[in-house]
């Protein structure tokens, strides 16, 4: 069986689901895709353009993110914010994750938990 | 166009028409800033290999587009926008095809105003039968690639941005040429295997040619129509026949995704060519291709003047002859077009 390989599928699974609320929790001012990126990763969360683009067009196409074209030193750039639904959504997904968190965290005391 | 230009398009030619715009503005943006920071780290203008190694960076064409269209499809999106148009034109020939056969009836036929719209009701039903049957066909065939051809399933292996740079204008496909190979190979597979002999009887649901009181020309129409003109013989040709329309379909699907001629598919055209030699050569040695005779057309008393029977049967069998000797000829000069092009190697990638 490949360890290694199973790992790397299973940390995929939990960063796609961890990614969205990285991302909602950073819209709350307008931000374009590099320059999340950029604060994405500043707080330690490494998310690749080929991610992070498309995610943001579904959480748009949810009603969670609104976003506007603006031409900014001489060129477009697509800005995204979270919008009314979002804004309610986001302080329950993060009741939610933090329940999850503080339950796996008592699950998993002891076993390489401190 | 450079090549930044040239990835935006190769990402925007899998997406769907609708979102295609805008996702290729998001991206040309989005590969801006990755070469403004590029441009600041270096502390100099962009270059090429500034350019390349962004493009690298952003990855494969075909991963950038599928993450945007996710994995629950029938047809994905390295093939989608092929599907797109291939399955208008020949849902549009396959309208104009029985359209006319509609008209050139009516116009033939010494019908009432009555059959008129019985035929026209009948053919309304058949038609839409025909083109769902047709669309099937294709689409059956797009999904079946889809999942077989290892060129649409995403590709492990690094993608190199160099390749954007060996795709030589003589090597770039035409739409109009594999379109117009789709449509004939489609419409051949669909006419000569899912229109048992009476092809006619299917479009208007007539059952016997004197239902209409036909008039000689109507009686010629109705044989064209009917394919009931072509003899045994050819059916016994039929399963080479579909297997070459069938590989042809393929092998133009395939060009029309990748815009480009590629080494493989350049041979795969030769191969199917000196097929399809070798199969009009076998069809010009054997029998006759026509199964009516002198006597038919004399009972259907086309045409008017009764000796001419024979000759006409004789001049169909001469332009069946013209028409294979044509596709030797032709199909030779694509082969030989085909070689030059493969003698003239690409450069390799760095």
């Amino acid at each position: 069986m490949d360890i290694d390989g199973s790992l790397d599928n299973l940390v995929l699974e939990f960063r796609r689901g961890v990614i969205v609320l990285g991302v909602l929790s950073q819209l709350d001012e307008e931000r374009y895709g590099y320059a999340l990126i950029n604060r994405l990763k500043e707080k330690g969360l490494e998310v690749d353009q080929g991610t992070l683009y498309p995610l943001l067009r579904r959480l748009e196409s949810q009603g969670l993110l609104e976003s506007n074209w603006r031409i900014e030193t001489d060129r477009p750039r697509r800005y995204y914010v979270l919008s009314k639904a979002g804004r309610e959504l986001l302080p329950r997904l993060t009741t939610e994750w933090t329940e999850i968190v503080s339950s796996m965290n008592k699950m998993l005391k002891g076993r390489g938990m401190p | 166009m450079n090549l930044m230009d040239l990835y935006v398009a190769e990402v925007g030619r899998r997406l769907p028409g609708k979102t295609r715009a805008d996702i290729e503005a998001e991206i040309h943006s989005a590969l801006q800033d990755l070469l403004d920071e590029r441009i600041r780290r270096a502390g100099k203008p962009a270059d090429d290999e500034m350019v390349l190694a962004v493009l690298k960076e952003y990855g494969d064409p075909g991963k950038v587009a599928a993450s945007y269209v996710g994995d629950h499809y029938l047809i994905g999106p390295k093939l989608y926008p092929t599907f797109v148009k291939v399955v208008f034109p020949v849902a549009l020939f396959t309208v104009i095809l029985v359209l006319s056969g509609l008209g050139s009836w009516l116009f033939l036929a010494h019908s009432t105003p009555g059959d008129w719209i019985q035929l026209v009701t009948q053919t309304i039903g058949n038609l839409i039968g025909s083109v769902i049957l047709t669309g099937g066909i294709i689409a059956l065939i797009f999904a079946i690639l889809e999942r077989t051809v290892p060129e649409f399933k995403l590709k492990k292996a690094e993608w190199n941005p160099h390749s954007l740079l060996r795709l030589k204008p003589r090597d770039r496909v035409h739409g109009g040429i594999p379109i117009f190979n789709i449509v004939l190979a489609s419409l051949a597979i669909r006419v000569f295997n899912f229109t048992p002999i009476t092809f006619w009887t299917g479009v208007t649901g007539s059952t016997a040619i004197e239902a209409w009181q036909c008039t000689p020309s109507c009686v010629t129409f109705h044989l064209l129509y009917s394919l009931s003109f072509l003899s045994d013989t050819f059916y016994r040709y039929l399963s080479a026949l579909d297997v070459l329309w069938g590989l042809s379909l393929v092998l133009f699907v395939l060009l029309l995704n990748l815009g480009y001629w590629r080494t493989w598919t350049r041979w795969a055209d030769i191969g199917l060519r000196a097929l399809s030699i070798g199969l009009a050569a076998w069809m010009l040695i054997g029998s006759s291709l026509i199964g009516i005779t002198a006597a038919d057309l004399k009972a259907a008393g086309f045409p008017a003047v009764a000796s001419l029977a024979s000759p006409s049967i004789d001049l169909l069998n001469q332009l069946v002859r013209a028409v294979l000797v044509l596709m030797i000829v032709l199909s030779a000069e694509v082969i030989v077009r085909q070689l030059i092009r493969l003698l003239r190697r690409p450069e390799p990638l760095p």
